[in-house]
């Protein structure tokens, strides 16, 4: 198998296709009529809290688990009737990634690509490529269990990468790494963004908000939500949350604004620091704040000498979004673009 | 074949990378040592016996044979060793594989699960053979001091060599259903104890469960080549006992994708 081999022939953007998928645990359903599809150029986030049946899904999806129904295709082909060909288009990355500790690095990454058909100039080709990607060079002498978490994610990264897939699926993929390993992860996945299709399941909301052009929500096994995050995050109620650092005399920075129906404002007790000093104060408003209320907020921040020192936006709202589809029994599922 | 070898490499590396394969290979060389030399002692005593009764002039009564007196017993016994020291060989295999989810990488690859489990197979066969080149040794050593009959001797290593084969892959298959690798081993070791114990307590011509114990022994299909004879019955027993676990192997990791 050739590099090239692991891209899908013809123009079928559809990487993942999921139709109807259900996996039971005798009595328990861990999965139940999952659906959907996960297109080139797209990354896909799947969110839920813990035994949501993400985990499980994502072992069916890369045919290790049989479904007790429904059907998986991977690059237009079926991941248990024509197994070895549908996973030529795989990356994998599990969570907490399984490597063989006693093997070194190098050692490690050149098993993986004669496993997954790569032979001579190719293959030597492809070790640099993912070693020089994820910076392993200088670690590909030293065996796997030596490693700190972070290399380890590194290496379990660049065993899904060898052969340069179409469509990755990436289970947790920033356990156990520090914020620059974090921000590295993020980056290396929106340089990969055009290529390629991306399935990464995560329940750090800010990571799916900040990467994912999708997300599909999974509660108790089943799909309560799809849609973009942003939209997600702004679904249900019409209401929004945005918080806002401010610094000026008087009590109350929005006392006066008019305009702004249904505006709930509440004072967050913050203690000073070197970034907050006195005379700052935090305030988290909720309610349909569109671009208009955002732009009138600020027009009415600068009219009254309030300097705005911090905005953010939107997390709060898909935190809220999230924790009503995964805690609500019988939540109804909302589609949101 | 490229990736059956890449699997077979990998898991026989692995036992030269952890304390369990010195520590297995450590315990079959000294207790096979032992064997070996217990029978010469045995044998050294049994030649001064006869000639003490003038056996090894001509004439005289039958001398001791090395054949019968060291190489047979020396294979039987280190066919019975390899009762005990197998199931640790292959207890790791899948059960091992499966607890640290490795397997589930395993199985995301663009390969079919025979690949995996000859992989497998060839991995613990080329630590086995590791194992049985002690034996080896000790038979050339046999070979070069004293005078047994080539042909027998080399018939007996080859069917030590096929009656491991067969209990790699039954260690294989249990391996495969196995939650852990402490399990595995146990009810391998449990299993082929069993089969031997039931085999050397049964006697032929007796209940159905007596012959039925003998047929599935695999030391009493071992006896034969043991004692320099001609094995086909046995040849073809190890053989089918290999090819017929192994597909139950393939069987058994198609179970772990039901069960998880």
């Amino acid at each position: 198998m050739s590099t090239e081999s692991a891209w899908p022939a013809g123009g079928d953007l559809r990487l993942l296709e999921v139709s109807s998928l259900t996996k039971d645990y005798g009595p328990v359903r861990a999965v139940d009529g999952l659906s959907f599809e996960v297109r080139r150029g797209e990354i896909v986030g799947l969110l839920g809290p813990n035994g949501a049946g993400k985990s499980t899904a994502m072992r069916v999806l890369v045919g290790y688990q049989v479904p007790s129904s429904g059907e998986v295709r991977l690059a237009g082909r079926d991941v248990f009737r024509e197994g070895a060909e549908a996973k030529a288009s795989l990356g994998y990355l599990p969570e907490n990634p399984p490597l063989y500790g006693e093997m070194r690095v190098g050692e490690y990454l050149i098993m993986a690509a004669r496993l997954k058909g790569l032979k001579g100039e190719a293959l030597e080709a492809s070790v640099a490529r993912v070693e020089e990607i994820l910076g392993l060079r200088e670690a590909r002498r030293r065996p796997i269990a030596h490693l700190s978490r972070g290399f380890r994610q590194r290496v379990g990264l660049a065993q899904c990468l060898i052969h340069d897939p179409a469509l990755l699926i990436l289970d947790e993929p920033a356990t156990g790494l520090d914020p620059n390993q974090i921000a590295d992860l993020r980056a290396l996945l929106m340089s990969w963004r055009r290529e390629k299709a991306i399935l990464l399941s995560t329940h750090i909301l800010g990571e799916a908000l900040m990467l994912c052009d999708r997300v599909l929500v999974l509660s108790r096994g089943r799909l309560v939500a799809e849609g973009s995050p942003q939209a997600l995050a702004g679904d249900g109620d019409g209401r929004t949350e945005i918080v806002v650092v401010v610094q000026g005399s008087g009590e109350d920075p929005l006392a006066g604004l008019a305009g702004l129906p249904g505006l709930r404002a509440r004072r967050e007790e913050a203690r000073p620091s070197a970034s907050r000093p006195a005379g700052t104060s935090t305030w988290r408003l909720e309610g349909a704040i569109g671009r208009d209320e955002r732009v009138r907020l600020l027009a009415h921040l600068a009219a009254r000498g309030w300097d705005l020192l911090e905005w953010s936006a939107g997390l709060s709202a898909l935190e809220r979004t999230f924790r009503r589809l995964t805690l609500e029994e019988g939540s109804q599922r909302v589609e949101a673009d | 074949m490229g990736a059956v070898l890449v699997i077979a490499q990998r898991e026989f590396k692995a036992f030269l990378r952890s304390p369990l394969g010195y520590a297995l290979l450590a315990v079959y060389a000294l207790a096979s040592g032992l064997i070996l030399i217990a029978l010469l002692y045995v044998f050294r005593d049994q030649l001064l016996r006869a000639a003490q009764q003038g056996a090894l002039a001509v004439g005289g009564p039958v001398a001791p044979s090395v054949q019968v007196a060291v190489v047979t017993p020396y294979l039987i016994d280190v066919a019975t060793l390899l009762l005990f020291v197998l199931p640790f060989v292959t207890m790791r295999a899948f059960a091992e594989e499966r607890r640290a989810r490795s397997l589930e990488l395993l199985v995301s690859y663009p390969l079919r699960v025979w690949q995996i489990v000859f992989g497998k197979f060839l991995g613990v066969a080329g630590f086995a053979l590791l194992l049985l080149a002690v034996s080896a040794a000790h038979l050339v050593i046999l070979l070069l001091a004293t005078t047994p009959d080539v042909l027998p001797l080399a018939g007996g290593f080859a069917g030590l060599l096929l009656f491991s084969l067969a209990l790699l892959s039954v260690g294989l298959f249990v391996s495969s259903l196995a939650m852990g690798q402490v399990e595995a081993a146990v009810l391998t070791l449990g299993l082929f104890l069993v089969l031997a114990m039931g085999g050397a307590t049964a006697r032929p011509g007796g209940s159905w469960l007596q012959t039925a114990f003998i047929n599935l022994s695999p030391l009493y299909h071992y006896l034969a080549f043991g004692q320099g004879l001609l094995a086909a019955g046995a040849t073809i027993f190890f053989c089918a006992v290999t090819v017929l676990f192994l597909a139950l192997t393939i069987r058994g990791v198609g179970l772990i994708k039901w069960r998880g």
